[in-house]
């Protein structure tokens, strides 16, 4: 899906702030950080190691709280609410996918899709599996639902992984070097599952250092030393092989 | 040199963790050191057989037809003679009897002693294998009618009241009156059989009667040592087999013995001969078992606190993997942590129990301080053999904790953690093990707490139990009248002697009353069958049973009993030629439901048709205990006679005013100024007199406190770390499941229901187990129904509570920091 501006805001970041603070050393993560992802956006947030942008995808998370500024989400402040809010809000309204897909060993992969579903109480178990079933099907995993996650692949984990990100139908799903631990075929894979996700609609912000799967992004925000020092869109997201 | 590179990184990281080592120490060191302790006590007071100075062990061999009397029960030297004579499995026999004596004349200013005396066959000292040091032992012709009487003492006596005189040898010295001859002193130390301080020989016709008698006058002691690679059970059958054929040539006066319920002599390990131990023998075991979980414990608990540090150091051991690591190299890397830990807190195990040691021996001291009965292998030392099972406890520790690490580290997957940089997620077998140590710590912490919190209140209420009397000011004592002025029979001298003194004393204004009891209520105990005339049984034991005390006449008042039918001994009692009795409420009411119980007539039976004569029940007293509430063989339903018609030994009670001192010395100087040769006893407060039965027990169970304190401890600190390390392991879940949207207290609530299985599966385990140690412990005391509340439900809830919050401080750590945190350290 294209951006376009008519789009409506989903993220808006105002004067963004993190600092961390070890013993007597103070670290400042981000510093001022301006941004808005609109409805429907597919973009990567880029920069080297250590450069802020992981730190930037947990508070757009809400896994971590800001120093300062201001943060909403879908046209709420979601700067200053407490944890059990936030809680919810990561439940419904986003869809995490890790570089290390953080499947819990225990579960099946159908346990593991429908876990962040048995935290909402709005939901029956029928929906859940209903839920859980379409996802599956849209990460072409169906046939393994019941399997654990040490029997699957990595590529096959991280499809597992998107889906648990997507059974709940969030606004936006944030992925944190979601190919960083594939191979070139399986990064192929996902990052296709991503875009064909775009495409359906859904809202995604990627972590990556890899230019290639940048480029396959509508948008480009590049962090350096904590800051945004640019923010452009690709006119044509290349479709190439990571 | 590559291990000397381990040794001094493993000492390195020891150092960088003090806490963790002291920690790590601390825990090895209780463990380790109540091991020993409790190993040095239960084997040299119980378990350990008494082979004096010989190879193989000596026996004790005693009659046990009266089982209800505890042991000590004396037996027909008939049958001991036999048993000498025919065993084919016992190396040497001596018969012997103990008693109390009075030395006098000692040329100083001790005057006279009351002494523990043995009378024995001559080879009492050859069974023993101990000679005298000075002089000779007994010969077989110090035993012969006529010969001079002698007699030999211990070094004790000989260095306390005779100056260690070095001429004492053929000097006579006084005993009950009469001259004796001194011809030994026995070796320091030596006070065998028990806590003897003298010895004179029994006479040859005394030893080995023609005919058998069921006169507790005749009867005696037996001691055997068994010849080499013989073992009890071995001598036990064989003593049966002798004794049938010998019974088969009873007369039918003593065929009884024969089908004796139980037996009628028994054989043991001579330490059993102590009836505190032999009545507490259960409990000895259940210590032994729960020292033995407790050191259990320690391991888990140290394997834990080392597993948590392996999977501290899971990327570095996946490093060293990664670089060619020999398998055997490194477990020694994870054994030199453990092995370092276990040896410092096996050197401070090793002052712990010295400690110990040193401890209980002063408690003996303060034990047997009135008594002077304290048997002479109940002297606690660290010898070779507890060094012996410090070590062995030390090297099982080292590979238990050693292991568990060791397999931490070669079961982790190298290839994930240097891939993922994760600090290894619990994997399913770490997350069982570390669930099975739970379970384990809950259900071991369960069974030490349970069964010394109920042994604990079992004491404690026994100390405070109403035994129906009033202790508070009053003094007890027991007086020792020479029998060559106040023989037994006739026994008018030595009852005029005590209502004299009686006398004597109430007119002191310090002195309020003054009875004599055969025993007094809190002491004493031991249950005799007896029959109701016109409501007897037709075998004697299916008649009740009843404790028989005597009394003097006005007894009443001066322990704070009261009659409350009928009315009291009098004078009338002793010219009537009756026998009246008196007995308590428990008894009537029971007994005579009727309330007819004042005019009937009442007889102690007992085997082979004994009987004492009819006593007519006169009067009905209040309530006492007879022996503390917590021993199985104490008496509720008692009877008095009155002591003017039997010349037995009676315990005198004085009820006071003003100090205990004061009362002491008035009864001394009264006692003194009556006669000097009569001498006063084991003078102490009706309290002390009380506790003193139970203060062996009291003794252990005071070690059970300490074990219950360290189960505590080691249970509080395991379950908190294994919850801790679980959770730690887990951060990665736990992050990702917040991240997904889980509330924090959904995450807690997570792990409190993990915890709370586990905690039922612990629970039931250690409350099944607990229930067959108690069970085992209440067959030799009577545990209160609030005690086994106490343990059964309060210890449960206890441990309940320490778990939850063992669980809920790591799980609110956890959940206080950011979701990101986590997921960073992944």
């Amino acid at each position: 899906m294209n951006n376009t501006n008519n789009q409506k805001v989903l993220v808006e970041l105002k004067d963004l702030t993190k600092v961390f603070y070890t013993d007597d050393v103070e670290t400042s993560a981000l510093k001022n950080i301006n941004l808005k992802i609109h409805e429907g956006d597919f973009l990567s947030i880029t920069g080297p190691s250590g450069c802020g942008k992981s730190t930037l995808l947990s508070l757009l998370g809400l896994l971590d709280t800001p120093t300062g500024g201001l943060y909403q989400l879908a046209g709420h402040d979601a700067s200053d609410i407490d944890s059990d809010e936030r809680a919810r809000i990561r439940n419904k309204e986003i869809g995490f996918v890790f570089q290390s897909f953080n499947l819990i060993s225990d579960l099946t992969v159908a346990e593991n899709i429908e876990l962040p579903l048995t935290y909402r109480t709005d939901l029956s178990k029928n929906e859940r599996l209903e839920m859980v079933r379409v996802s599956l099907e849209k990460v072409d995993m169906a046939h393994r639902a019941s399997h654990y996650p040490s029997q699957l692949s990595g590529g096959q984990q991280q499809r597992v992984a998107v889906a648990r990100a997507i059974a709940g139908k969030p606004a936006i799903i944030l992925a944190d070097e979601p190919t960083g631990n594939l191979d070139s075929k399986n990064a192929e894979s996902v990052m296709a599952l991503l875009e064909g996700l775009n495409e359906d609609g859904a809202t995604i912000c990627m972590v990556t250092h890899d230019p290639a799967s940048a480029a396959r992004t509508q948008r480009v925000i590049e962090v350096f030393d904590g800051e945004v020092i640019s923010d452009k869109y690709n006119s044509v997201p290349t479709s190439v092989a990571v | 040199m590559s291990f000397w590179i381990d040794i001094k990184y493993a000492f390195r990281l020891l150092m960088k963790k003090p806490i963790f080592s002291i920690t790590s120490v601390l825990i090895v060191a209780i463990g380790l050191g109540l091991t020993v302790y409790t190993y040095s006590l239960l084997s040299q007071l119980i378990f350990k057989p008494l082979t004096m100075q010989g190879n193989t062990p000596l026996v004790a061999i005693e009659g046990e037809f009266r089982e209800a009397h505890g042991r000590g029960q004396r037996t027909d030297p008939y049958h001991l003679n036999h048993i000498s004579e025919q065993s084919r499995l016992i190396e040497r026999m001596s018969v012997y009897r103990t008693g109390t004596t009075i030395i006098s004349g000692l040329g100083n200013d001790i005057g006279s002693r009351k002494l523990h005396s043995s009378y024995s066959q001559w080879n009492l000292f050859e069974v023993a294998g101990v000679q005298p040091q000075m002089g000779r032992g007994f010969s077989p012709a110090d035993q012969e009618v006529g010969a001079e009487p002698v007699i030999v003492l211990s070094h004790d006596v000989w260095t306390k009241y005779l100056g260690k005189n070095p001429d004492i040898i053929g000097s006579n010295i006084r005993v009950n009156g009469v001259p004796k001859r001194v011809i030994g002193v026995m070796p320091a130390g030596f006070s065998f059989p028990s806590m003897a301080q003298v010895w004179e020989p029994l006479l040859i016709t005394q030893q080995q009667p023609a005919v058998p008698s069921d006169a507790y006058g005749d009867s005696m002691y037996g001691v055997a040592r068994l010849k080499e690679r013989v073992s009890i059970e071995q001598f036990q059958q064989e003593l049966k087999g002798l004794l049938q054929q010998q019974f088969q040539s009873l007369s039918q006066k003593f065929a009884w013995r024969a089908s004796s319920p139980g037996g009628y002599i028994r054989a043991f390990p001579y330490k059993l001969t102590n009836d505190s131990v032999a009545n507490h023998y259960t409990i000895f075991v259940a210590m032994l078992v729960v020292v033995a979980l407790i050191l259990f414990l320690t391991c888990i608990n140290v394997g834990n606190l080392l597993l948590a540090r392996v999977n501290e150091r899971i990327k570095e051991v996946a490093i060293r993997i990664a670089l060619g690591i020999p398998k055997k190299r490194l477990i020694l890397q994870m054994l030199w942590e453990s092995l370092f830990i276990c040896i410092i807190g096996g050197l401070v195990a090793w002052l712990f129990a010295l400690m110990g040691v040193r401890v209980t021996n002063a408690v003996f001291d303060q034990i047997f301080a009135v008594s002077d009965a304290r048997p002479f292998w109940w002297y606690l030392s660290l010898n070779f053999d507890a060094a012996m099972v410090l070590v062995a406890a030390v090297v099982f520790m080292i590979v238990v904790t050693g292991f568990i690490p060791a397999w931490r580290a070669l079961s982790g997957d190298v290839n994930s953690v240097l891939r993922d940089g994760t600090r290894g997620a619990l994997g399913k077998k770490a997350g069982r093990a570390n669930k099975a140590l739970v379970v384990t710590e809950i259900a071991l912490s369960s069974v030490v707490l349970v069964v010394a919190t109920v042994l604990l209140y079992t004491s404690y209420s026994s100390q405070n139990a109403d035994y129906g009397v009033d202790t508070e000011n009053r003094i007890t004592a027991q007086l020792l009248l020479p029998t060559s002025t106040y023989p037994r029979d006739p026994r008018d001298k030595r009852n005029d002697f005590y209502y004299q003194l009686k006398d004597n004393l109430e007119q002191n204004s310090n002195i309020n009353q003054v009875a004599y009891f055969t025993s007094l209520p809190g002491t004493g105990g031991g249950s005799s069958h007896f029959e109701i005339q016109g409501k007897e049984a037709l075998v004697y034991n299916e008649n009740p049973m009843w404790n028989f005390e005597l009394v003097s006449r006005g007894a009443w008042d001066a322990v704070g009993m009261e009659i409350i039918e009928g009315r009291d001994f009098d004078i009338r009692d002793l010219e009537n030629g009756g026998s009246p009795a008196i007995i308590n409420e428990s008894m009537a009411r029971d007994l005579f439901p009727n309330g007819d119980a004042i005019g009937q007539r009442v007889r102690t039976v007992d085997e082979g048709d004994w009987h004492t004569e009819w006593r007519t029940i006169i009067g009905i007293v209040s309530d006492s205990v007879h022996g503390p509430t917590m021993k199985a063989t104490s008496a509720w339903h008692t009877g008095y006679g009155v002591m003017d018609l039997r010349s037995w030994t009676m315990e005198m009670v004085v009820h006071y005013s003003g100090s205990q001192a004061q009362a002491e010395a008035i009864l001394r100087e009264t006692i003194a100024g009556m006669d000097p040769d009569v001498t006063v006893h084991y003078v102490q407060s009706y309290d002390k007199l009380i506790s003193q039965p139970m203060q062996l027990v009291n003794a252990v169970n005071t070690i059970f406190l300490w074990c219950g304190l360290v189960a505590l401890f080691l249970a509080a600190s395991g379950i908190y770390a294994v919850s801790a390390n679980s959770i730690t392991l887990r951060s990665q879940e736990i992050a990702t499941r917040r991240a997904l949207g889980a509330s924090n207290s959904r995450v807690i609530n997570l792990f409190m229901k993990e915890a709370g299985l586990q905690l039922m599966a612990g629970l039931i385990a250690g409350i099944c187990l607990s229930l067959w140690v108690v069970n085992q412990i209440s067959q030799s005391m009577l545990i209160g129904g609030d005690g086994y509340i106490i343990g059964l439900v309060g210890i449960p809830v206890f441990i309940t509570l320490m778990v939850l919050t063992a669980t809920y401080i790591p799980c609110r750590k956890i959940t206080s920091q950011e979701p990101s945190e986590g997921l960073r350290q992944i």
